[in-house]
């Protein structure tokens, strides 16, 4: 271990402490901030399921000054709105530095109407500039980034699909350098005839009470697979085998090389069906989930997943999934044992009993206190109001969550530590170093409320603050963000990944901090397969890993 | 755990627990035991509840009351409400096993494992040599991943060989633990007694798949899907059943699917109670028919 980096480390160990009696998180309110968007999602009543998921957020470089921008999606109000409430359209934030947000929806063509789901960010035409895509109920949206933080709308050359999309994962499915979409659908949902209780048959009570009908009952849509053809996306769900699978109802998805044989595979949690898990052979795929374990929870249980997210969390270097659930389950954690295998691990590990009372949408494994491992976020809320009614052992509003991973462990921070303790009906949440202080800092949905911004206070220019070190790496032409490579140093393993969480895009950059930092080159794994290395360069700093600009790896 | 098999092993509790029906010297209260244990045997939970709630806000000292209604609670998924149910049973006799049991179970279902495996392991301390309190004990120690789970639930199958679900959670941990072939045996042996269950059908296929038995692991998975399809058909219309008891249509449907579990006793008694309002309900017929049952309407 350099001498170099163990003294700083080392004082940071013994100045812990200190440090960790403060918040992780501090809420930035709008007026400072700038990040000002409230959400409309349907009636208050929410007495279709429609008015329940709310909307996406992204956060991405669309004008190339290297930090991160926010687009908030936004909703409809179909059957009534709030009170007092005015329906934005989706609206653009430029990043000034600091935290610091100017609405730039004007003029810039995000001005986007209609229920705004899921976002996806990604490079379709190969300019290096960051387009797009946004999955609505009814016909999807993709931007094209012409530069200066204006868009042109180029919708038309998608293919027709009118189905209720939700997530949608930008990854190289078929290993030709550019980036593809793996988008889920929901269910089939008539504005002009809503499914309700007592009509047409209609059993819908949840605890005893009415509440709106869904997801059961209603007929699920098919999830599609958009290749992008030189700059087109169309749609290669049956060429890549994605049509195999009886449609679900598809919430979160996420790619990434699960048993590290060089190719994407993807995994989607569905709402109160079986999970999928496509193993990419070859650049087609095969689903397997329940053989794998991933599928189901650890006793056959089909559960309600909404968000999701990989990563390495107990350091053997291969990638664990993890889901967020409806409330009365737990949040599942899947151990990755290597051999195409999953284990359900969420007692063992103790993420899943205090998830018991959440309904949980946004998810990440990141390292929030910047101790070297992944800890789990979880923005939750329920998506039945009448959760507030006696017995329901739940909650309409609830808190985000923070689970402390301490070797392998998972223990619910306490409110005066994560910061997290505001009661809300959080919806999506997405994550990235907004200020570039070294930190993961979130953006959450609020259904029917503000979007709230959550500043990581892990780092905050104390001399004591962790040390860390973090890359942006870049595929080329096509994948500027590098989606999907696999990134190691020393024991540490993180994905370059945007897509994950639920309906978000993220921050595609990678992190490392603890004893990973005393590794002294960089190893890369491109979505091909093939490996690259680089010295480790200056801690407390990002660095740029361009593909070709390596040394090879055998 | 899954609801329906927790349902069969609170009937169980309540048929061996011998102060259920003999002790109480009140015979309005084992007339109304006796009603309510009959109901809940026909998934009449909702009328059971509110049975057991009118009759214990007159009359709450009695104990196997209070029991009742927590399982019936939790049979709703109605934890927090069974919990408190659970309690006042507790209060009146602490040393009642199947209240302690419940209330463990309830807490592990909220996700308060610390609490769970401190009734288990009070209740074991209090009762050695009930299986049922070193199952609880050993299940919820398995589910935390401590190996103390496997000497708590090898006692309970050998207190009673015939415990399937203690078999079952012994394949679970040996599982955890990558012993897969003894893993194997348990869910066999498991499977041996309660063959309906799709959990541990879909342990089994995974335990075949990790040691490479692929057309075994495969048979087992096709199995699980089949018995996990009917058990959601079953949830999905008991949830129905509560919402509106007087759905006779939903009702019939339900025996038929109990049948197709291999529940034949659960659905000739539903198919029954919907002849005796509707005698030409096709449904209900035909499950009788299949179930080889007198139709003494």
């Amino acid at each position: 271990m350099p001498f170099a980096f163990v003294v700083p480390w080392l004082c940071w160990i013994a100045s812990c402490a200190v440090a960790g009696d403060a918040p992780l998180f501090v809420e930035i309110p709008p007026d400072r901030s700038g990040l000002a968007h409230v959400s409309v999602y349907g009636s208050p009543e929410k007495d279709f399921i429609l008015e329940t998921n709310g909307p996406g957020i992204a956060l991405a470089d669309f004008d190339g000054d290297g930090d991160l921008d926010v687009f908030c999606g936004n909703g409809d109000a179909l059957y009534g709105k709030p009170e007092g409430s005015d329906v934005s359209p989706c609206r653009l934030f430029r990043n000034d530095g600091a935290l610091r947000f100017v609405d730039v929806t004007e003029g810039s063509g995000a001005a986007l109407e209609g229920f705004c789901n899921g976002v996806a960010v990604l490079d379709v035409d190969g300019d290096g500039r960051r387009d797009l895509f946004v999955a609505r109920h009814g016909h999807d949206v993709l931007l094209r980034n012409v530069g200066d933080l204006k868009f042109e709308d180029v919708s038309s050359t998608l293919p027709g699909d009118d189905a209720w999309g939700t997530s949608v994962a930008a990854f190289d499915a078929d290993g030709d350098g550019d980036v593809d979409l793996y988008e889920t659908n929901y269910l089939a949902f008539d504005v002009a005839k809503p499914p309700r209780h007592g009509a047409d048959g209609r059993h819908c009570t949840w605890f005893g009470h009415v509440v709106m009908c869904g997801p059961e009952g209603l007929r699920p849509e098919a999830d599609r697979l958009l290749r992008n053809d030189a700059g087109s996306l169309v749609d290669a769900s049956a060429a890549l085998g994605v049509a195999t699978v009886a449609p679900s109802f598809g919430l979160g998805v996420l790619a990434a090389d699960f048993d590290a044989d060089g190719r994407t595979d993807v995994y989607v949690a569905n709402d109160s069906m079986a999970n999928f898990v496509f193993w990419n052979r070859d650049g087609t795929f095969l689903e397997d989930g329940l053989a794998a374990g991933a599928a189901v929870s650890g006793d056959g249980r089909e559960q309600a997943g909404m968000g999701v997210d990989v990563g390495d969390v107990d350091g053997d270097g291969r990638l664990d999934l993890f889901v967020t659930n409806f409330s009365g389950e737990p949040n599942t954690l899947y151990r990755n044992d290597g051999d195409g295998f999953f284990d359900d691990v969420s007692f063992r590990s103790n993420l899943g009993p205090a998830s018991m009372p959440r309904l949980g949408w946004g998810a990440a494994l990141l390292d929030v206190d910047r101790d070297g491992d992944l800890d789990a976020f979880t923005s939750n809320g329920h998506v039945y109001p009448q959760a507030d009614r006696p017995g329901t052992d739940t909650a309409y509003r609830q808190p985000c969550d923070l689970f402390v991973n301490t070797g392998g462990r998972f223990d619910l921070a306490p409110a005066e530590r994560s910061g997290l303790g505001t009661l809300a009906v959080h919806r999506a949440a997405a994550f990235g170093d907004l200020d570039d202080d070294g930190d993961d800092d979130v953006v959450v949905a609020v259904l029917d409320g503000p979007v709230r911004l959550l500043r990581n206070d892990a780092r905050s220019g104390r001399d004591d603050d962790p040390p860390w070190i973090g890359y942006r790496l870049d595929a080329g032409p096509g994948n500027p963000d590098g989606l999907g490579a696999t990134v190691a140093l020393g024991p540490a393993v993180r994905v370059a990944k945007s897509s994950y969480s639920f309906q978000a895009a993220n921050d595609p950059r990678v992190v490392f901090a603890g004893a990973a930092l005393a590794a002294e080159r960089v190893v890369v794994r491109w979505p091909d397969g093939s490996r690259e290395s680089f010295p480790r360069g200056a801690l407390g700093t990002w660095h740029p890993l361009v593909r070709g600009e390596g040394t090879d790896e055998p | 755990m899954n609801v329906l098999a927790l349902g069969v092993l609170v009937a169980g509790w309540w048929t061996a627990s011998p102060t259920a029906q003999d002790a109480d010297p009140r015979p309005a209260r084992a007339a109304l035991v006796a009603d309510c244990v009959g109901l809940l045997k026909l998934d009449e939970t909702g009328a059971a509840i509110a049975r057991l709630e009118t009759q214990l806000r007159a009359d709450r000292e009695f104990a196997d009351g209070w029991l009742l209604l927590g399982n019936a609670l939790y049979l709703e998924k109605r934890y927090g409400a069974a919990i408190r149910a659970f309690e006042a049973g507790l209060r009146l006799e602490p040393r009642k096993a199947p209240l302690a049991l419940s209330l463990g179970f309830c807490h592990f279902e909220l996700g308060h494992a610390d609490d769970a495996e401190r009734f288990f392991a009070a209740l074991v301390e209090l009762q050695p040599d009930n299986p049922k309190a070193r199952y609880g004990y050993g299940f919820v120690l398995g589910k935390r991943g401590a190996p103390e789970a496997i000497a708590q639930l090898e006692r309970a199958v050998q207190l009673d060989p015939k415990y399937w679900r203690a078999h079952d959670a012994l394949g679970d941990v040996r599982f955890d633990r990558g012993e897969f072939a003894i893993a194997e045996a348990s869910y066999r042996e498991a499977l041996r007694g309660e063959g309906w269950r799709p959990s541990t059908w879909y342990r089994l296929g995974l335990c075949l798949q990790r040691q490479k038995k692929r057309t075994e692991a495969t048979q087992a998975l096709a199995k699980y899907r089949e018995l996990n399809e009917l058990v959601t058909r079953v949830d999905g219309l008991r949830t129905r059943l509560s919402a509106e008891p007087a759905d006779d249509v939903a009702r019939a449907q339900l025996a038929n699917a109990w049948l197709d579990l291999g529940q034949s006793a659960k659905a000739v008694g539903l198919a029954r109670l919907v002849l005796s309002r509707d005698p030409t309900n096709a449904v209900a017929l035909g499950v009788l028919a299949r179930a080889d049952a007198p139709t003494d309407r």
